[in-house]
């Protein structure tokens, strides 16, 4: 028995934040006080909390140390460890709270979460199949076995599943499908492509808790008569891979892969196959291709991979998070339970990946139904640096902006797609004030355009053609009539594109005119950018009422365009300015003003 | 990189490693991509001998190979620096102000995105999202990864790579 | 016995060659298919080795 269990955020967030130094400094005075053998140190999966990350979370006390240098450790092993006193100065203390929180009881962020999809995340060892084992592991498999295929299907109906990555189709209609296509040779793929910008759901189950993959997997195999699973994941995600192909070699020795798994007649083997940097093959048929060998691009559906998928045969794709719900329905009472939480039509939990101009960057999953509001304020914290909240983007280049007015919109999958977002693969970007929606209709697009595999014209051609507008909007040469040609090519390109690709890559630019009009119009007559994003279309001034004289932007101004006298108002220089913006990052007293173009001319007139 | 240099490399390209590397693979057509894969962690990049040699090997016409290597990002057809810098261009790095980080770089190391600094020392690159989100802008150097970037930290951080 | 995998007595036969129906119930719970207090105990040591506390079972 040990006497308390540290467990180290090992995922990419923490990682890229130090843990590992971390992890290296307690392992050394844990070795310093000969009492190693005493506690466990799991280097493992992501609480979610990146923002305040690294992460070390000590159990059975559930405490909740963040923001941790190697520093610190001393302490922790000297007062924590040796002498059971909690380390005050490591907990987390939010924004508006006096004492600091412990765990899960007291942390906002985690007040309105509800853990399926993560339920093992950075409390099991991830390279542990013992442990995933522990923790119901595997019994949601062993139960399938025992079924029948369609009762199989038939469950995950019931609760009312739907697609992870995108699109949101019923996952149990989509294994029927492909249970009822005719032919021995069947295949499960995992699409592990997480490429949309801004989002990290994916990454994180996969290297938190790879084994309910594997039994995701395993489950929808013996639901649909298939015998050989592909993983097909980013290259981009090392780790990921690392874990899944560990959790793939002890699921082999356990005798849960391979050939009359446990006793039945049923055998099961899964490859994985690195992607290779192509945004498209996220796309089912695309990855398809890819898979086989081939340039990743889509091809025109029907037939459906259920009945002609992987090398012709039938196939069923599921994302990474679908898989992850899956033990959880299929084990006994599951899918009654799942049912339980969510809306009429968008049952269970979703995870988000929260990322922008928000407080608590990091993943939640909240029950479906939770509001914009609830998200953004509750579990999110508010708005970084107490700017005003301007929109938050759902869907990645797929989806669209969901602006203030509608903070109380519930998240599920029809509101969603009412109000013209996605729930896509869940990426939430928050914006404030200083995002400009015209220059990031232009990110998505270039971004969509760039990754257009080239296969159909009116992705390939009409995609270059928006973005030239957009450009041109951005460069303070637009017309007005350009966002009725804006319009009008976004639905062409939505009608007639042959992938999922093309068929939403108009949608940021849609919604952004739809909610943001004002601004299109702002930047095509006035020639101004509020946000100060589009540099030829705004200027920066100081406001001589506000600036106290500090001079930290004077320093921090790259062309020396910032000149005045200590604690006197500075100005700034226009014809050497170069609108970099370090300026308006520095200034602690919103002394920086953004305005249009040629303003100057008229107070000195 | 000069005509000249890319020739001196072509040159020395070995290429009788090739056969041992996709050995396993030689017979496998659908594992085209993970045998580039695997011949470009060899050279770091993937030179024309060494693509010509592995057609001849999985009997697979170069057009098709080339097609297969030029569709996706991850494959260069040119050497690459020692370190690789990759910037996340994600929508999270993008609004925190990725485009001035990869500026800053360009202007520091002389390059553009996709290009490589006459001393092979540094290649640039961009990324569609490294999945560090909350410590955006990130960047990559080799494994490593930056975050929570401004653009005057840029100059002491490639410093540390010599 | 350390692993799951591992045999609480002669009696266990699962292997990837030979498997059991009953595995994983047998990991969680105990052997199934023979009573045998020192065999239960054996399983729950794994358990309790790491269980971080009394939910961390959670079937």
């Amino acid at each position: 028995m040990y006497e308390k269990h540290l467990m180290i955020c090992g995922a990419t967030g923490c990682l890229s934040s130090g843990s590992q130094a971390v992890e290296e400094a307690l392992i050394k005075e844990l070795k310093k006080h000969k009492i190693k053998d005493k506690f466990r140190l799991v280097m493992g999966g992501c609480p979610g909390f990146c923002e305040v990350g690294p992460i070390i979370v000590v159990y059975p006390d559930e405490v909740f140390y963040c923001r941790l240098k190697p520093k610190h450790m001393a302490e922790v092993v000297e007062k924590h460890l040796l002498e059971g006193e909690i380390v005050e100065h490591l907990l987390y203390k939010g924004p508006d709270t006096e004492a600091p929180a412990r765990f899960f009881d007291t942390i906002p962020f985690y007040a309105k979460q509800k853990f399926n999809v993560l339920r093992n995340s950075g409390i099991i060892d991830p390279e542990s199949i013992d442990e995933y084992i522990m923790r119901g592991g595997y019994r949601a498999f062993s139960r399938a076995l025992a079924m029948e295929p369609a009762e199989i299907c038939e469950e995950v109906k019931s609760a009312g599943l739907r697609g992870r990555g995108g699109a949101g189709f019923s996952t149990g209609l989509k294994w029927e499908f492909t249970l009822n296509a005719s032919g021995q040779k069947k295949y499960v793929v995992c699409n592990a492509d997480e490429g949309d910008p801004g989002a990290f759901m994916d990454r994180s189950i996969l290297e938190g808790d790879p084994h309910a993959i594997l039994e995701g997997m395993l489950i929808c195999a013996r639901a649909t008569g298939a015998n050989e699973g592909y993983v097909y994941c980013r290259a981009e995600y090392p780790l990921a891979i690392k874990r899944l192909k560990i959790a793939i070699d002890k699921a082999e020795e356990y005798g849960l892969l391979g050939e009359k798994i446990l006793g039945y007649d049923f055998n099961f083997k899964i490859n994985i196959k690195e992607g290779a940097g192509a945004f498209v093959c996220g796309e089912e048929t695309a990855l398809l291709a890819s898979i086989e060998g081939k340039r990743g691009m889509p091809r025109p559906r029907p037939p459906f991979p259920a009945q002609s998928g992987l090398f012709g045969k039938p196939t069923t794709i599921n994302n990474v998070e679908t898989l992850a719900n899956i033990p959880l329905i299929v084990k006994e009472g599951g899918a009654a339970e799942f049912a339980s939480v969510g809306t009429e039509g968008s049952k269970g939990t979703k995870v988000f990946a929260l990322a922008g101009k928000i407080r608590n960057t990091g993943l939640c999953e909240v029950p479906m139904g939770i509001t914009v509001r609830e998200i953004i304020y509750d579990v999110g914290g508010g708005i970084k640096g107490g700017r005003k909240f301007k929109a938050v983007q759902a869907g990645g280049p797929s989806g669209g902006c969901i602006p203030a007015e509608q903070l109380d919109l519930p998240i599920d999958y029809d509101s969603l797609n009412k109000a013209g977002a996605i729930m896509g693969s869940g990426g939430l970007v928050v914006m404030d004030e200083r995002t400009c929606m015209v220059d990031l209709a232009r990110y998505f697009l270039s971004f969509t355009q760039k990754e257009s595999c080239g296969k159909c014209t009116p992705c390939r051609e009409g995609t270059k053609r928006m973005l030239e507008i957009l450009n041109r909007i951005t460069e303070g040469e637009g017309k007005l009539k350009d966002l009725d040609v804006l319009d009008s090519m976004a639905y062409s390109i939505k009608d007639s594109s042959l992938c999922g690709l093309g068929q939403t890559c108009p949608n940021p630019v849609l919604s952004t005119i739809r909610y943001f009009r004002n601004e299109y119009e702002e930047h095509i007559t006035d020639k101004f950018c509020r946000a100060g994003v589009c540099k030829p279309l705004f200027n920066y001034r100081i406001d001589a009422d506000k600036c106290t004289g500090c001079t930290v932007c004077a320093k921090a101004c790259p062309v020396n365009a910032i000149s005045g006298e200590k604690k006197k108002p500075h100005e700034i220089n226009l014809d050497l300015c170069t609108n970099c913006g370090n300026c308006i990052e520095k200034c602690r007293f919103d002394s920086i003003i953004i305005e249009p173009v040629g303003r100057e001319a008229d107070v000195s007139n | 990189m000069s005509r000249e240099t890319e020739a001196v490399m072509t040159e020395q390209i070995d290429i009788t490693a090739i056969e041992e590397i996709i050995e396993p693979y030689i017979k496998k057509k659908e594992m085209v991509i993970p045998v580039l894969q695997k011949v470009q962690e060899h050279f770091g990049y993937l030179p024309r001998p060494a693509i010509e040699e592995v057609s001849r090997l999985m009997r697979i016409p170069l057009s098709r190979l080339y097609g297969v290597a030029t569709f996706y990002a991850q494959f260069k057809m040119k050497p690459r620096g020692k370190y690789i810098i990759r910037v996340c261009k994600g929508t999270a790095c993008h609004i925190q102000g990725s485009p001035k980080i990869a500026e800053r770089i360009e202007e520091t190391l002389g390059i553009q995105s996709g290009e490589t600094t006459d001393d092979l020392r540094f290649t640039l690159e961009e990324v569609a999202c490294i999945g560090a989100c909350a410590l955006a802008p990130v960047i990559m150097i080799n494994d490593d990864p930056h975050g929570r970037l401004t653009p005057d930290k840029i100059k002491s951080i490639l410093d540390s790579y010599k | 016995m350390e692993k799951f995998i591992d045999h609480c007595c002669e009696k266990c036969t699962h292997t990837k060659e030979t498997p059991c129906k009953d595995f994983i119930r047998c990991c969680v719970e105990g052997p199934i298919c023979h009573e045998d207090p020192a065999c239960v105990a054996k399983r729950k040591a794994i358990i309790e080795k790491v269980a971080i506390n009394d939910q961390f079972v959670i079937c």
